[in-house]
């Protein structure tokens, strides 16, 4: 234990030195701070705490679309945007090197040579890494947090499960990194086989939704239906129930903030627009809403745990059977 | 594959350690080594003879294609004796995010030191290798010497029974250099085992009490520096005038004439009264009589030819190569 807790604050340490991981930090304050200066009065909205003053019809103090203006951002930024997808990639190239910086020839002699086994090294290291991510991923939705609680008056507890969640996000393809890095002992090869990774993972998935169908019940509502369509779609359907699904994520974390789904997201920011929330326009965010409230937590995140699993031990044999 | 042999008294004990890499390069062809417990043992030999590589060996970073034999009396890797041994590997890179303070602490508590224990060796430790002004400055502003000197600080956190250095004064000044050679000694007095891997002959020679001389992946020379350099000792007598008309009488009593005098190999001294004798029964006037033992670098020199030689008649050379 006590080497494994050497291990994770030596990681952790690793991560802090470098400018990377207060950039990301000053990153996550600024964007608190741009959330912060959004603020409504009787005439409409202003930015950067009352400073410029836009005139508006909806949204003003007290209108529904205001009130909803703050749930929106949760759903389509914070959750989708930043913790889907931005944050992950910060991180990535935050710890993208920890591993090939653990196995460089000079470095990793001393290491090994201590008594503690290389599937613990392996193991603690990887948990260091992820200390890392925790550490910005805390610092960040907690001070949103606040920020949220200020601008909307009631706590938004669900949100709290930004954190575990965007750590387990970020571990789906973090463990390919791992792999490529005990492979190569390369930074920007273990980097790429990530990103390249998480390519495919967004490929398959939205190939996935593509053979799928959306069918009508006959009394107008919308029914997916993942029958199907040859030999593609059962390879693909198949790939998709192995492979990690970061992309369920944000859809898992919109339900414990109760985020607003496609449509209402739409009519929240453009309340009673018959432009923006045509039929057409309408079916197709009833669709998309459809598809998230397939999504099961637990069948995403044990499949996509089960696959880290499995590149982790290969990793941890290879790191453990490996000439230094 | 790593084999248990009888329990000795050895404090390292190898017994045909093989290292092939893939494709087929052997970098060790069966070494057998023995280091006796509270001795200073030089591991000598030309790049790319496997001395690195068996140093590795020994601290589990490399794995053998086969080796038998203990280090301090258990199989080679086995945790509880790793937990008695420092190491400090040849061109270390150290986190450079770390404080040296910082850098002792963490390797101590891989080796399970306590934290007690480690809080008090590392001031102790700084202290001896006069860093305790540096402890708590990251180590990227460290120089070369001042890096190996906490190199070696960390071998000893976990107060090892046996020590591992690979190019120990590598990048240290003269000052730092008998600093280590005392540190050496120091060590010996205390029972404690020391295993150098080096290039610098004349450093090894005065602090070693055993050295094996390691050529193509095999042993070519291993004992005490006294067995190694009595086997080789010469005479020189110095003799005035010329000498080629006498050539073959000296060369039929083994010496060979040289500038200025006659040089007879050997160490036995019937021969060089013989010498002496022919010399003046043919008028030649004796200056001097040198006796001269070989230096440990006549010997690896002298190790390395005749390995050399022999490795061109027979097997093909063992090259290093990264793994």
């Amino acid at each position: 234990m006590m080497q494994m807790w050497a291990i994770i604050v030596d990681s952790f340490r690793e991560a802090k030195a470098k400018k990377l991981f207060w950039v990301l930090l000053a990153i996550s304050t600024l964007v608190a701070l741009a959330l912060s200066c959004i603020g409504f009065d009787e005439n409409g909205f202003s930015f950067f705490y009352g400073a410029i003053k836009v005139q508006n019809g909806i949204y003003q103090t007290g209108t529904q679309a205001a009130e909803q203006f703050f749930g929106a951002i949760v759903s389509n930024f914070l959750v989708g945007t930043y913790i889907g997808w931005v944050g992950i990639i910060i991180c990535l190239i935050g710890t993208v090197g920890m591993f090939p910086s653990l196995i460089e020839t000079g470095a990793v002699d001393v290491v090994v040579s201590k008594p503690l086994t290389r599937s613990v090294l392996f193991f603690s290291r990887y948990i260091g890494s992820l200390a890392f991510v925790l550490a910005q991923a805390t610092y960040f939705v907690v001070l949103t947090l606040l920020v949220l609680r200020w601008q909307m008056g009631r706590w938004l507890w669900g949100y709290l499960w930004a954190i575990p969640l965007l750590v387990l996000s970020f571990s789906y393809i973090y463990c390919v990194c791992v792999l490529a890095a005990v492979w190569t002992r390369r930074t920007l090869v273990s980097l790429v086989c990530g990103l390249f990774f998480w390519v495919i993972l967004f490929g398959v998935a939205s190939t996935e939704q593509f053979v799928g169908t959306n069918e009508s019940d006959g009394s107008g509502n919308v029914v997916i239906k993942y029958s199907m369509r040859g030999s593609i779609g059962k390879v693909v359907y198949v790939l998709h129930q192995i492979l990690p699904k970061p992309s369920d994520i944000p859809v898992i974390l919109g339900r414990e903030t109760n985020a607003l789904g496609s449509r209402e997201f739409v009519e929240a920011i453009a309340p009673n627009d018959p432009d923006v929330l045509s039929p057409g326009r309408v079916h197709q965010l009833d669709v998309e809403q459809l598809r998230a409230e397939a999504v099961s937590p637990s069948r995403s995140i044990g499949s996509s745990l089960a696959f880290e699993a499995v590149v982790l031990v290969f990793a941890c044999v290879i790191f453990s059977r490996r000439d230094f | 594959m790593v084999e248990l042999t009888e329990m000795t008294n050895w404090a390292v004990d190898l017994i045909g350690v093989r290292k092939r890499y893939r494709g087929g390069v052997d970098a060790l062809r069966g070494v057998n080594i023995q280091v006796g417990q509270g001795e200073i043992f030089g591991l000598l030999g030309p790049n790319g003879a496997g001395k690195t590589t068996l140093v590795k060996i020994m601290m589990t970073v490399i794995r053998p294609t086969h080796a038998l034999g203990t280090i301090l009396g258990r199989p080679i890797g086995n945790s509880r004796k790793l937990a008695r041994i420092g190491y400090l590997p040849e061109s270390h890179r150290f986190p450079s995010y770390l404080t040296g303070a910082q850098l002792l602490d963490y390797y101590a508590a891989l080796a399970r030191v306590p934290r007690k224990v480690r809080k008090l060796r590392t001031g102790e430790l700084l202290e001896r290798m006069g860093m305790d002004k540096w402890a708590n400055t990251t180590i990227s502003k460290y120089s070369k010497g001042m890096m190996q000197r906490l190199g070696l600080a960390q071998a000893l956190m976990n107060d090892p029974d046996l020590i591992v250095l690979d190019e120990p004064t590598d990048g240290v000044d003269p000052m730092g250099r008998r600093d280590i050679r005392e540190l050496l000694l120091d060590f010996k007095k205390q029972g404690k085992t020391v295993l150098i891997n080096s290039h610098l002959l004349g450093e090894l020679e005065m602090v070693c009490d055993r050295v094996s001389i390691l050529v193509d992946g095999l042993v070519a020379r291993q004992g005490t520096l006294k067995e190694l350099t009595e086997q080789s000792k010469e005479y020189r007598v110095m003799v005035g005038g010329d000498l080629t008309s006498m050539d073959a009488e000296i060369r039929g009593l083994g010496g060979k004439i040289t500038t200025g005098g006659v040089m007879l190999r050997g160490h036995d001294s019937q021969q060089v009264n013989a010498l002496i004798d022919l010399l003046r029964q043919n008028g030649r006037l004796i200056e001097s009589v040198e006796k001269r033992r070989f230096s440990l670098e006549d010997v690896f020199v002298k190790a390395m030819a005749s390995a050399t030689s022999a490795s061109r008649e027979s097997a093909p050379k063992a090259k290093k190569v990264n793994p």
